[in-house]
């Protein structure tokens, strides 16, 4: 994880933003001592200076992986709120599935109502925001009791602060979303990555 | 529930149900018309299922299943769901186990701890501890502080349940599910201020949805104050946008205005149309109209309407029936 938000970080801070950050998009090289992951596949990217094919459609990417507020299609304007919130919960979203083997969506999905699945939903995100938050509350209570408690307590937190629904609040509390730095949850991971080296998740 | 024989007047008041049950009960959606198929429409598992095709591996059954289950493809869903139980079974974990037992049907999908009922203290305890320690980690979910209010209120806690309520209605002040469920319980409460205020805020927001302006005429009614979107409520009747189950509440409620001020053949003609896909309020506001204006003037059978908990107007039929036996079984359902 920490290899990918390094690589989503380099991306952002050259104005691209990946838009289709998947499984099969991270490739992952054996080296001694460890593997070393790289993001691939920038076919569907996003450039803040316009100049990508897909600059002017919704969702580039597979939208099986899209935030619910693609799903819910709202589409913020403004390309740092929008890019900065995505590549956000496409990470979220690699964390569950390395976990879980489950994607973020998916697992809050069984707990929506049939009446507030994005293809029946026909009103706004921000009218179906409170349905989906209670959904994935209990996504985020299955993934924590999936997880040795140790490294629950490490990383529930950057999952919540990632997957979070409402693309406003997510990130790191109190911060607005386009101030958010990758940076931040790479230091994080590279944190959990030294502890998990050091035996510490070894329960 | 009021005895019947004193009750002179009655309003198409929301119900307050659990979450999941008025989602059940379809009361809680907005449905997307058939010319936007929205963007999952998108969703292509061509090069996922080649994969699994090829490689029978956890991961990528898991990752299929994640797909399938967003893109609603149910037949590729269910494939990669057996394999994650059947093959994958020592190596899948609880979340990827459960996603696949909910495609396959073998778990309900929403196991939230709830009470239904009054009369096991225990067990009322247990819920509205597990409720507490859910909201203690996710504090806004203003849906699950509504359930906990529930809760308080059945086992007799009504400042606890008042706490919970007004910090709902101050996290998602425009839904439908919380303002309705707050202006219902402030009513009981005999608080109308707030009953009129939270319906009041919400309408305010949501002009065109028929569940709230219905919960506006009938709270604004039910707390002696002049209901503000009743022609809203008959522009939204007559626009022909919702589907009939939507606007049931709302024909109701307006018809109930109708036959207060009189104009009874208005109000038939609302009832009528309140009947055509009624839920199991405005069919015990039929009943009601009905038994005001004499049964020879409009009649309401409930045993000719399919409708998921119609407690109430099956007591009010058994009442006027005076089958005292059967009215009493299901006002006991009603509880």
């Amino acid at each position: 994880m920490h290899h990918i938000a390094t690589g989503l970080m380099q991306l952002h801070g050259v104005g691209i933003a990946h838009q289709d950050l998947k499984p099969s998009n991270v490739l992952v090289f054996e080296k001694e001592p460890m593997s070393v992951s790289k993001v691939a596949d920038l076919g569907n990217s996003s450039s803040r200076d316009g100049s990508s094919p897909y600059e002017h459609v919704k969702w580039a990417g597979d939208i099986t992986y899209a935030p619910p507020e693609i799903l819910y299609s709202q589409i913020d304007v403004d390309w740092n709120n929008r890019r900065i919130a995505t590549n956000l919960y496409l990470l979220g979203s690699m964390v569950t599935f390395i976990f879980t083997n489950t994607t973020a969506f998916a697992a809050l999905r069984q707990n929506l109502a049939l009446e507030h699945d994005p293809s029946n939903w026909g009103a706004s995100c921000q009218e179906v925001l409170p349905y989906v938050r209670t959904a994935f509350n209990l996504a985020a209570t299955a993934f924590e009791q999936e997880l040795p408690k140790s490294l629950a307590r490490d990383l529930a937190p950057i999952y919540l602060q990632l997957c979070e629904p409402d693309p406003l609040r997510r990130g790191p509390p109190g911060q607005a979303i386009n101030k958010v730095s990758l940076m931040r949850f790479v230091s994080r991971f590279d944190t959990l990555a030294c502890k998990a080296a050091a035996g510490k998740y070894n329960e | 529930m009021a005895a019947i024989h004193e009750e002179r007047e009655r309003n198409v008041v929301p119900r307050w149900r659990n979450f999941y049950t008025t989602a059940e009960l379809g009361e809680l959606g907005r449905f997307r018309s058939r010319d936007d198929p929205g963007p999952l429409q998108d969703a292509d598992l061509s090069a996922l299922e080649v994969e699994f095709g090829q490689h029978k591996l956890l991961p990528i059954a898991g990752d299929l299943l994640s797909g399938a289950v967003i893109s609603r493809n149910f037949q590729v869903a269910r494939e990669a769901a057996e394999f994650v139980l059947s093959e994958g079974g020592a190596l899948a974990g609880p979340a990827l186990k459960s996603l696949a037992m909910t495609v396959l049907s073998r778990r309900s999908p929403l196991e939230v701890p709830d009470v239904n009922y009054i009369g096991n203290d225990d067990q009322t305890r247990r819920a509205i501890a597990a409720k507490r320690r859910f909201l203690h980690s996710f504090p806004s979910d203003a849906v699950q502080w509504m359930d906990l209010a529930r809760v308080y209120t059945i086992a007799g806690f009504p400042k606890q349940a008042e706490r919970c309520v007004r910090i709902a209605a101050a996290i998602a002040p425009a839904n439908r599910f919380i303002a309705r469920s707050a202006g219902r319980f402030f009513l009981h409460q005999h608080d109308y201020d707030s009953a009129y205020a939270v319906i009041r805020k919400a309408v305010r927001v949501q002009r065109t949805d028929p569940w709230i302006v219905a919960a506006e005429i009938a709270i604004a009614t039910a707390c002696k104050k002049m209901p503000l979107f009743v022609r809203q409520g008959r522009d939204l009747l007559n626009s022909e946008n919702y589907r009939l189950s939507d606007i049931t509440e709302l024909a109701s409620a307006i018809g109930t205005e109708e036959l207060k001020s009189g104009s009874t053949s208005k109000a038939k003609k609302l009832v009528r149309l309140s009947l055509r896909a009624p839920n199991e309020n405005s069919l015990a506001q039929a009943k009601w109209i009905s038994s005001e204006l004499g049964e020879n003037s409009i009649k309401v059978d409930v045993t000719e309407f399919k409708v998921a908990k119609p407690f109430e107007a099956d007591t009010r039929q058994a009442y006027f029936a005076a089958d005292w036996q059967k009215s009493d079984h299901f006002n006991a359902g009603l509880v």
